[in-house]
């Protein structure tokens, strides 16, 4: 009797906080918001874990009174939320203060939230966790045929366990939960205990894909493949599993990416995929990789998930879809009038958005500046004239040599006698320690006289400041050029790349931009201005360096001024023209001429250049040469 | 002796200045009036932007309005030097070397080096030449 008496109390207080809280399941974004506690085992499902301790804490109370007992109930609402901050609402509600919308008078929470009411891993609870208090003594199948039969909503139990002395089970849909918590106290065990319920918002069981899940989801999949429309159909792919030991819901990464294993292998030329109702977060799976192999992708229905944002969308561009349906996901109402144009930024090719045509784009006319995908393609060298850049090639092979040999003396020849260079560098004090006393930066110096002092003037000067600069070993491979002027007086070329600095503990790799102005001397040229830029390098720049290269590379590279010659067609008159001539400038036979001009695309100074390479390096054999 | 250390000097400083000056003046129109950046250039000069050559002042002007998105940029270095008179035969020239990072449309900012040949022309300093290097 006295239990009835408490029943009907705690149903008609549940019952009030069921109100209470139906109030906030209206609008499924709140019952989140009030979970505000970062919990001590996140991810917990059957295995268990700090949220379980808790309740066993809880559990020790004395269940028979009846100010206990509504403090219990008052805590399984609150277990909804598992947030112990509430704990101090429900001590308001005993008071009769009145808790609803009662924040003004919360005490202080007992753990300081994360940024305030919100955790944003609340919108990740979109599962539910149904225990059955000692349920591991009792009958499963008597227990769950009692809550079928009695609870409002239809269910399917899954991943049933017993966990220590309790049991417990997920279901997938917040009516089911909260029906089936609704039993709790009304179902008399065997053993003359009412069977008590509580239920939690919580992430969904984790299953590990080993070879026998995979099976099932392969087995799933081809069920629900389209051969004809090659159309993949996973809405509510969890749903296939519900009830089944094993359980597969595409919310879990590890079943996602072996879904899209499995469609990569299998159905690589599918065309639509249909990932509704999988309360999913994002669609990260659908990776890189993914994009390349799966070409054919048109259709891509993502109706009811959980996508919060549209920067999960902006990852997925590269899938060129003709139709999208993103309806009943967050982030589209929180785009507002946006959505279709961010959306048709990320697709261009779309035609169709949930189901409606897509409105033709109208812009303005000054919208047509060219965006960062359509920039140039770096070129690794460029020259006004092809005999110049042979020169300045040789010039670069030579002067590097000597700037990497022990004694940079020589390069004094290089120098005009008054010549003038300066040197600037960027980075950190301690990376730039030899450099940053004598590097010219206009914007790190205050004093006009240093700014002067700094010009190294004359070629003597100048290589003995060379000198002291590290020694140094450079990686023709990373190097570019840009040989931007050439006159009769005087040439400007750029060149950038890496070396390394020689001696020294750390042997340190920088990067480098060098300007040489130079005019002509004798049957060369000599340098008259030189400004040298030292900096460190980008991780990229770091993974192309080599230790030891030569100018190949850089020779062979096709240079944006001479890429028009290289595509003309050559005639065989020419052809043959051109190979007896080389043929008497080399001292090869006629077939070694025309196989090294063809190589050469018939470029006949670039095939003399890399003959004179050959030969150097004792390339060419003997019989090259007999005529 | 000495005229000639004056003469350098301040032809020294003049570089300095220059460089100074047009800079900061170059950049911002680059950035934020890139219309009217084509002034800047003699019509002439060649543009290297990454060694993709381009010619003559209605390309270049075509390249940066066309071809180069927005852009926004952050000098760190700055250095320059007077040219030699035996190169640019009394045209007075200056080298300029410009470093820092750049950043097109949304993208990750770049470091670049860059270097210029500015001249005197009718008394304007016009860029002859552009070197432009992304690191």
């Amino acid at each position: 009797m006295g239990r009835n008496f408490q029943k009907s109390n705690i149903y008609s207080i549940d019952r009030r906080y069921d109100q209470h809280d139906d109030r906030g399941s209206m609008d499924k974004g709140s019952i989140r918001n009030r979970l505000g506690q970062k919990r001590v085992g996140f991810d917990v499902g059957p295995r268990g874990g700090g949220i379980q301790k808790q309740r066993n804490h809880r559990d020790n109370r004395d269940n028979k009174t009846n100010l206990n007992n509504k403090y219990q109930v008052l805590q399984d609402d609150d277990t909804l939320f598992e947030d112990r901050s509430q704990a101090g609402r429900s001590r308001l509600i005993r008071g009769g203060r009145g808790g609803r919308g009662g924040r003004g008078g919360r005490p202080l929470p007992a753990r300081p939230m994360p940024g305030g009411h919100r955790n944003p891993l609340t919108k990740s609870f979109t599962w539910y966790k149904i225990k059955l208090r000692s349920g591991s003594k009792y009958d499963k199948t008597l227990m769950l045929r009692e809550l079928l039969n009695r609870s409002k909503v239809k269910f399917v139990p899954i991943c049933y366990q017993n966990l220590q002395t309790d049991s417990v089970f997920y279901v997938e849909e917040v009516d089911a939960a909260k029906a089936i918590r609704e039993l709790s106290n009304q179902i008399e065990m065997p053993d003359g205990f009412s069977l008590i319920i509580t239920m939690e918002a919580t992430t969904p069981p984790h299953v590990p894909v080993n070879s026998e899940l995979t099976e099932k989801i392969k087995t799933e999949m081809s069920r629900r493949y389209n051969v004809e429309k090659k159309a993949l159909n996973l809405n509510a792919f969890h749903k296939s599993f519900a009830g089944e030991e094993m359980y597969a819901p595409l919310w879990r990464s590890n079943v996602f990416c072996k879904v899209v294993e499995v469609i990569i292998e299998n159905i690589p030329d599918v065309q639509a995929i249909d990932l509704s109702n999988n309360k999913l977060l994002n669609v990260d799976p659908l990776n890189a990789d993914f994009r390349r192999k799966v070409t054919d992708l048109r259709i891509l229905y993502l109706k009811e998930n959980r996508v919060a944002n549209i920067s999960y969308m902006e990852k997925l561009k590269g899938l060129n879809l003709t139709e999208l349906n993103c309806s009943g996901n967050p982030f589209k109402d929180r785009l507002g009038s946006a959505y279709t144009d961010r959306i048709r930024s990320i697709f261009p090719n779309l035609q169709t958005l949930d189901d409606k045509p897509m409105p033709k784009k109208i812009g303005f006319d000054e919208d047509s500046s060219p965006t960062s995908n359509s920039l140039p393609v770096t070129q690794s060298k460029f020259a006004k004239s092809s005999e110049a850049e042979a020169l300045v090639l040789q010039f670069m092979e030579q002067y590097f040599k000597l700037y990497d040999s022990d004694n940079r003396q020589p390069l004094l020849d290089a120098y005009d006698e008054n010549a003038v260079m300066s040197m600037s560098c960027f980075g950190g004090r301690d990376s730039m320690k030899d450099y940053i006393e004598d590097s010219r930066n206009f914007l790190k110096i205050y004093h006009e006289n240093r700014k002067v002092r700094l010009l190294q003037t004359g070629r003597l000067p100048i290589v003995s400041f060379l000198t002291k600069l590290p020694k140094s070993t450079h990686d023709p491979t990373t190097f570019t050029l840009d040989l931007s002027f050439t006159s009769s007086t005087f040439m400007m070329f750029t060149v950038t790349g890496m070396f390394k600095e020689r001696e020294g503990s750390e042997k340190r790799v920088r990067h480098f931009n060098r300007c040489f102005l130079v005019v002509p001397r004798g049957s060369g040229f000599c340098i008259v201005n030189e400004t040298l830029f030292i900096t460190d390098p980008t991780s990229e720049n770091c993974r192309k360096f080599q230790t030891t290269s030569s100018m190949e590379s850089l020779k062979n590279a096709s240079s944006s001024a001479q890429q028009a010659t290289t595509s003309q067609e050559v005639d065989q008159a020419t052809q043959r023209t051109l190979a007896t001539a080389f043929s008497e400038l080399t001292g090869m036979n006629l077939t070694w001429s025309a196989q090294a001009l063809s190589e050469n695309q018939w470029n006949y100074d670039r095939a003399t250049t890399m003959f004179q390479q050959a030969k150097e390096a004792g390339k060419i054999p003997a019989e090259a040469f007999v005529k | 002796m000495v005229d000639r250390e004056e003469e350098y000097t301040e032809k020294c400083t003049r570089a300095i200045r220059t460089a100074e000056q047009f800079s900061e003046l170059f950049y911002k129109k680059l950035d934020k009036e890139r219309h009217t950046i084509d002034k800047m250039y003699l019509p002439t000069a060649t543009l290297a932007w990454n060694g993709n050559a381009v010619d003559g002042l209605d390309n270049i002007k075509r390249f940066l309005l066309d071809r180069l998105p927005k852009s926004s940029h952050t000098i760190h270095n700055l250095d320059s030097q007077p040219v030699a008179d035996s190169a640019v035969g009394g045209q007075t020239t200056v080298l300029v070397q410009v470093s820092g990072n750049v950043r097109y449309d949304a993208n990750p900012s770049v470091p670049f080096q860059q270097n210029f040949l500015l001249t005197d022309s009718d008394s304007k300093w016009k860029v002859a030449v552009d070197n432009f290097r992304t690191q």
